[in-house]
């Protein structure tokens, strides 16, 4: 066990590593001056970016200061606006973070058991039913699913709002910066109404994302719950005489479940992507909306500062996920990343 | 009726036909290839069938809706956009554009992750540790992100659509080969093989490569629609195709300033890339249980 945490350890630090001389290396791609690239504006008066603009330093040594300004949390300043990008993008992180969290746990929460009833009834009518449904649901665009949903349920019935995170007319403390968390702990006059109000902005993009997701965690359990039950283990225990009930608790349900965690590690960037494109069509105020805002004023050091974090967030998530699916089960295949 | 010859009524079809007798089975897959030849028909010919240029605007007929609406117009099927261009002959070029756009995307990423693949697979050691590490950084990197990147060293344009998409799938060409040529590497056939002097190459060419095509073909089949939806996905954010190309994506982001009353606009070049790329998915998974069922029957 120490040695598979020590290996994951080792991986998502050099990954890490690589990913920041990336992020180096981008603002010498990026066209203008690379110093201005990196800062986001002339002069500076952190001690790092001083060092970093002077004339004597050579690249390595940019690159030395170039970490250090990162960890000092001095990440330059946007092109656009002028402001430091580290306020920003904390400010607009937990946005992003909170539709993941709640359409990956909605996907999930539907997901799995559906895909269980599926597997349980493989080739017959349920089953052919979820997965025609599912392969329907996976083929959309996620952006044209997103205007199907305005366009009938904000435009058409006006039964939920079509942007943003609240009504302006409620002002809720930044606190936490997840919308729903904040409500709860602020002190202020109809928190009912605004936690209602927020959930309303909440439904149509959680949809919107999840409704992919869920497809694909659906097939990936049925298929994992029917490779199950066709293994020896479970004839075996049904010749036994084994009761469903005990043969489903003890033997399926635990099996089956094992390679959907992997799964959820390698859909993350395709959600980070989907997670992007939503915000942008709801104008949800997240890190997806706001880079793509960048990439159109060509504010390299917020592409450059975003793309990294974005990845950085990406890659702790997906590492974790793996690391600890190797524990769970430490007979699956241990070299799936960077083996040699 | 005993003195037949058994051996000559037996059926031995090829793997390609036995493949095509498996698929036959499921009618929706059948269903599926139907529509995805239909679309390959309209991409190739579309041009042919449609009296108009794609960026011919009738100035007079400005968002005409479609035929079958009291308002139409049998002149322009899928009635007219904001420009007065004609709806069906957009849809035409579209398919063209985005779906050629997205198979050679695949293309060029699956020979580039075929060739990366195998030298990761064949070989050991710190070169094949490096072509992984920097394959792990690709596949975990959103393909947004890849896009926004390429977007702001190059600019914008399809091609440099089709290069982010591109570098976001070489990724998973690569796994499956490396992951398939490990395994077959272990393999008595290769043993022989090389014991009888192939080298690698060799082996890989005669050996190995016939085995995994029609793992290739599956994973590549799926890597398309992923293409199509991303290529689509990059032009409505305006960061691939340029307004002036046809291309499914870009034509929903420029029907979306007329989508009050002409949602249409929106609603039927979303329905191409659906269509579309549910097509792909189905022939894919038909495709991919044919070869299952093949194996095991």
């Amino acid at each position: 066990m120490i040695r598979t945490l020590i290996r994951y350890f080792n991986l998502t630090f050099l990954t890490l590593l690589i990913l920041v001389m990336l992020s180096f290396g981008l603002a010498y791609f990026f066209p203008g001056d690379p110093i201005t690239n990196l800062m986001g504006a002339n002069k500076l008066d952190s001690q790092p970016f001083l060092m970093l603009s002077s004339q004597q330093t050579n690249i390595f040594m940019q690159f030395w200061y170039y970490v250090q300004a990162l960890l000092a949390g001095e990440w330059g300043v946007s092109f656009a606006t002028g402001k430091p990008l580290y306020q920003d993008i904390m400010r607009l992180l937990p946005a992003t973070l909170e539709l993941s969290i709640y359409a990956v746990t909605i996907a999930l929460i539907l997901g799995i058991p559906l895909g269980f009833l599926a597997g349980m009834n493989y080739h017959k009518k349920i089953d052919n039913i979820f997965m025609s449904s599912s392969m329907i649901m996976y083929s959309f665009p996620v952006f044209w699913l997103a205007l199907l949903l305005i366009l009938l349920i904000s435009l058409q019935a006006q039964w939920l709002p079509m942007s943003g995170r609240l009504s302006l007319l409620f002002n809720v403390p930044h606190y936490s910066g997840f919308i729903l968390v904040d409500i709860l702990v602020a002190d202020i006059e109809n928190k009912r109404f605004a936690f209602n109000n927020a959930v309303q902005h909440l439904i149509l993009p959680t949809l919107s994302v999840s409704f992919i997701a869920f497809a694909v965690f659906l097939r990936t359990t049925r298929r994992s719950v029917a490779d199950v039950l066709e293994t020896q283990y479970i004839k075996s225990a049904q010749t036994r005489g084994l009761p469903a009930k005990t043969i489903f608790f003890r033997h399926v349900l635990r099996n089956a479940l094992l390679p959907v965690l992997p799964i959820l590690a390698v859909q993350i960037s395709t959600l980070v992507t989907n997670v992007m494109i939503v915000e942008t069509i709801f104008s949800w105020p997240g890190i997806g909306d706001w880079l793509i805002q960048a990439i159109y004023e060509r504010d390299y050091p917020a592409i450059r500062t975003g793309m990294l974090l974005v990845s950085v967030v990406v890659v702790i998530i997906t590492m974790s996920l793996e690391c600890i699916s190797q524990l769970i089960d430490p007979t699956r295949d241990r070299f799936a990343y960077a083996r040699r | 009726m005993l003195d037949a010859n058994l051996y000559e009524e037996e059926l031995h079809p090829t793997p390609l036909g036995a493949t095509w007798r498996e698929f036959k089975q499921r009618h929706v897959a059948v269903f599926g290839l139907v529509i995805l030849t239909l679309f390959i028909i309209v991409a190739i010919a579309g041009p042919l069938l449609s009296p108009y240029a794609p960026t011919t605007q009738h100035t007079n007929t400005l968002l005409i809706p479609p035929a079958w609406d009291d308002n139409g117009s049998i002149l322009h099927v899928l009635g007219t956009d904001a420009l007065g261009r004609d709806m069906l002959t957009r849809l035409f070029y579209g398919t063209q554009v985005t779906l050629f756009s997205s198979i050679l995307t695949v293309f060029i990423a699956l020979g580039l992750g075929v060739a990366m693949g195998v030298v990761a697979g064949m070989s050991k050691g710190l070169r094949s540790s490096f072509i992984n590490h920097v394959l792990d950084i690709l596949m975990l990197t959103p393909t947004l992100l890849i896009a926004i990147i390429i977007v702001a060293i190059l600019g914008t344009g399809l091609t440099n659509a089709m290069l982010a998409i591109g570098l976001a799938l070489v990724p998973r060409f690569v796994h499956l080969t490396r992951d398939f040529v490990r395994e077959e590497m272990n393999k008595d056939y290769i043993k022989t093989a090389r014991l009888d002097g192939a080298n690698l190459t060799q082996v890989f060419l005669y050996n190995i490569l016939p085995n995994m095509v029609e793992l290739l073909i599956v994973q590549g089949t799926f890597a398309i629609s992923v293409a199509i939806l991303d290529i689509s996905a990059l032009g409505f954010l305006n960061l691939g195709a340029q307004t002036l190309m046809p291309e499914l994506g870009v034509m929903i982001a420029e029907g979306l300033s007329t989508v009050y009353i002409a949602p249409w606009n929106i609603l039927l070049p979303g329905l191409t890339i659906f269509l579309m790329v549910l097509s792909i998915n189905i022939v894919g998974d038909g495709l991919r249980s044919a070869l299952r069922n093949r194996l095991t029957h």
